[in-house]
């Protein structure tokens, strides 16, 4: 291969979109109107449930009808009966259950839950009007505890003997953490313009999945996927919640059905405490059994986790069957039916929950050892996936924990901590895995005669930069430099992609790219060599390389043609390829992105304040497309987690379920001043195995073990062991 | 006294404002906030500071007094404690330590 050209996968590229958003021109779905041909534009707000669970027993529109601008007020006594066909998942994303539905029955599930929409010619006519709607309420008791509310069946996972592994270890562990639920708080709020046309209907959606809207959408009126079309260029954070289409978008396409005009919804931002899900809480029993060596024999999880009464959302839980190598290992999971909107993946899902709790019990066993906890996790390091007995893809973790330990200067860890003035100062470490999905996707791109090119697909860009990475794929692919290349996303019209979750965007659409882009290359490449008049007439088109759009025989660089040169004398205005990629459908790997996490805290001996002073995180997530967008991916992540480990708490007021904390102001996030200096390593690599693009997905795996990492620094500063995550204040007093 | 670092409503916070003449406290003005509706001033705190030698075991001892009478509610009794704490160390930034 020519070096003269490095590739533009592995250069740190800045976002291809960056000047849009910081000049606040990259338009998001709320900013929607008659340049996209939305004309007439009327607001919705919805009215919300302020009982936690009961029958609607009246509703009264008259004061909100009177006020002027406003043109109707929907509600389950005349909204129209919706069809609502079944949507179940691969189409969507929605859980098992019976979903929540726009305005179809008296019946209260949690409180928030929307059961009026208003709508005027302003938005201030329909603010004011849907405080006026007078909802009356048959109240009844909610379920909203998560220690005693009905739950399901439990779902088990078993290997080995765990009762005999327990009772034969010399050093056994029971412990409950307990976590609290999060809420996703992205910056932009959930909106949608909604636009009907005859029959047709076209949204502008804060959404992950362009497809989700439009499948959901056109379920629930009972027109085809086809009659729907969504726009999602831009989203200001998603962080999960912007997966599944939740029932405000089916209010607002309702609403502008009933007024004939396009309608806007914006959810406020208490709203979003409310409708949108979370990442839910958990009990998360941990029974441990050890030698005395450290060698992890036996592990049992009991854990207790939220859903809704109607639907049942269940986090995958599975890290601890294959992140060490223990030979008995039981987990019995159980969902509690609670009176509450039902909860959804939010970064890292799943797996950060069960990092949260495997790894401060390891953390435990550790030090009951007196044994050091980096030790310890090298001593149950397994070979092989102990869950599935497959060869590991990759996985490097070993080289994390140097890498990291070095980083944080891990030698200077002291058991009891160390001092610095009021601060008891701690280090603290934790481990994480994320597996490496992979989705069917397509990507068209076409190849204009002027030399540049264009590829879409209909995925999303909720942060990571896929604008910008995807390009980086499709010029290295077709042999044109990364400025030649723009890659378009966020519309359901272009060759589907699937959700932007799990991480798996770069293994699944940059696949599809790659092979679209590369099966464009050798159709170029084809056509010259077959064209009497190109310098490559005759050439084995597999021994034609592209460089910077110069097609050349890879020993002859200096003989050849250029794209251009080739499509204007054929007279082709453009060379267009769709192609895809089809995952396999088993693999005989074993393959997860890994982390280790290292934290420096300070906790004020007296006050019980926890400042994190150092953060660092290594990741072993495979070939990196972009550094500085998989840098900007950890640090967003790694905040995250310190909002886990110490200030993210949802709140409910047990009388009726409302989320007392509801706005940023009291449910806390991180800000600046909470950050650290975060170091973000990922150790160079790829990973043959996974994907076409060998990526092992990271844009999950940045927040998976970074709440125990600093848990654990609190225990080592302190030498309290707090169970409870976030870990604040008053418990350290 | 945050959880948060900024943009956050103090869990307990402490204004002092000490007289001192030739080491010994002549007056005093002590008020906390985030323990009820309104800010506190902690008259019996001030008491036990007036008149006393400006130096290390007054600060803890007149601390003693900030949440005398206090009656918390179900979920914030850990106020009782911090607020005592967190007069004790203002009065120690404030009072300086010999």
């Amino acid at each position: 291969m020519s070096s003269q050209y490095p590739s533009a996968v592995g250069a740190p590229r800045p976002r291809a979109d960056g000047r849009l958003k910081v000049t606040g021109q990259a338009r998001y779905a709320a900013d929607h109107g008659p340049d996209d041909g939305v004309h007439d534009l009327t607001h919705a707000v919805l009215v919300d449930a302020t009982v936690g669970r009961g029958r609607i027993t009246a509703i009264d529109t008259r004061a909100a009808l009177a006020v002027p601008d406003v043109l109707t007020v929907i509600h389950h006594r005349n909204a129209p009966r919706l069809t609502y066909r079944d949507n179940p998942f691969p189409d969507s994303i929605n859980p098992p259950g019976e979903r929540l539905r726009a305005f179809q029955d008296d019946r209260v599930r949690f409180f928030g839950q929307p059961v009026a929409v208003v709508v005027a010619t302003t938005l201030e006519a329909a603010q004011h009007a849907a405080r006026l709607v007078e909802v009356t309420y048959d109240a009844e008791p909610p379920a909203l505890d998560l220690a005693t509310a009905p739950v399901d069946e439990p779902v088990e996972y078993s290997r080995g003997d765990v009762r005999d592994a327990l009772a034969a270890a010399p050093v056994r562990l029971d412990a409950t953490y307990r976590m609290a639920r999060n809420h996703h708080n992205a910056m932009e709020p959930h909106a949608i313009v909604a636009r009907w046309d005859g029959d047709r209907l076209t949204v502008w959606e804060k959404t992950q999945w362009v497809t989700d809207p439009r499948n959901e959408l056109a379920a629930a009126f009972g027109i085809p996927q086809g009659a729907v079309r969504c726009y999602s260029r831009f989203v200001g954070g998603a962080f999960g919640n912007g997966g599944r289409t939740w029932v405000h978008s089916v209010a607002a396409a309702l609403a502008a059905r009933e007024v004939g005009r396009p309608v806007k919804l914006v959810l406020t931002r208490r709203q979003l405490f409310f409708g949108v899900g979370f990442r839910p809480a958990y009990d998360y029993r941990v029974g441990m059994g050890s030698d005395r060596d450290g060698r992890v024999t036996a592990l049992v999880h009991d854990i207790v986790g939220e859903t809704s009464t109607y639907e049942r959302h269940e986090d995958d839980l599975a890290l601890a069957r294959m992140l060490y190598d223990v030979p008995a290992v039981r987990q019995e999971v159980r969902l509690a039916r609670l009176n509450v909107n039902t909860p959804t993946w939010m970064r890292g899902p799943g797996w950060s929950t069960a990092a949260n709790a495997l790894e401060m019990s390891l953390d435990e066993l550790a030090h009951e050892l007196g044994l050091d906890p980096l030790e310890l996790r090298m001593r149950n390091e397994p070979a092989d996936d102990p869950s599935t007995g497959q060869p590991f893809s990759t996985r490097r973790l070993r080289e994390c924990y140097a890498a990291g330990a070095r980083e944080i200067g891990w030698h200077r860890r002291r058991p009891d901590g160390t001092r610095d003035g009021d601060w008891l100062v701690g280090l603290g470490m934790a481990a994480g895995a994320y597996p490496t999905e992979r989705a069917p996707a397509q990507a068209h791109v076409r190849l204009d005669a002027g030399g540049t090119a264009v590829v879409r697909s209909a995925t999303s860009d909720i942060g990571p930069g896929t604008t910008t990475s995807m390009a980086q794929v499709a010029a290295d692919a077709l042999g044109l430099a990364p400025w030649a290349v723009e890659f378009r996303l966020g519309d359901s019209a272009m060759p589907p992609a699937p959700v932007q979750a799990l991480a798996w965007t770069m293994a699944s659409v940059g696949s599809a790219v790659q092979s679209a882009c590369g099966d464009l290359r050798r159709t170029a490449v084809e056509l010259a060599t077959g064209d009497e008049r190109s310098p490559l007439y005759g050439e084995d088109p597999a021994a034609v390389v592209v460089r910077r759009g110069w097609m050349h025989p890879r020993d002859d660089p200096r003989r050849g043609e250029t794209y251009q040169q080739l499509l204007t004398r054929n007279g082709r205005t453009h060379l267009e390829v769709t192609g895809g990629y089809e995952p396999p459908e088993e693999s005989a790997f074993s393959m997860y992105a890994y982390s280790a996490i290292f934290a420096e805290v300070g906790v004020d001996s007296r006050l019980g304040m926890v400042r994190v002073r150092r953060l660092v995180g290594v990741f072993d997530a495979g070939r990196i497309v972009n550094p500085m967008l998989a840098e900007s991916q950890a640090f967003g992540g790694m905040t995250g987690g310190i909002g886990q480990a110490l200030l993210e708490r949802t709140v409910t007021d047990t009388r009726d379920g409302r989320i007392v904390n509801a706005g940023l102001v009291d449910y806390l996030v991180p800000v600046s001043a909470d950050v650290p200096e975060i170091r973000a390593i990922y150790l160079d690599g790829s990973d043959a195995e996974a994907n076409p693009i060998r990526v092992k997905g990271l844009g999950e795996v940045v927040q998976v073990g970074v709440a125990p990492a600093i848990a654990n620094a609190v225990f080592n500063a302190t030498g309290r062991r707090v169970r409870e995550l976030p870990i604040a204040p008053e418990h350290l007093l | 006294m945050r959880d948060r670092q900024s943009f956050e409503f103090a869990l307990t916070s402490a204004a002092v404002a000490l007289h001192v003449r030739g080491g010994v406290v002549t007056d005093a003005r002590i008020a906390a906030g985030g323990v009820g509706t309104v800010p506190w001033r902690l008259t019996a705190v001030e008491e036990r500071l007036r008149g006393r030698r400006a130096a290390e075991p007054l600060w803890a001892h007149a601390a003693e007094a900030a949440a005398e009478g206090a009656r918390p509610l179900a979920r914030n009794g850990f106020k009782v404690d911090l607020l005592r704490r967190t007069v004790e160390r203002q009065l120690r930034v404030v009072g300086g330590t010999p």
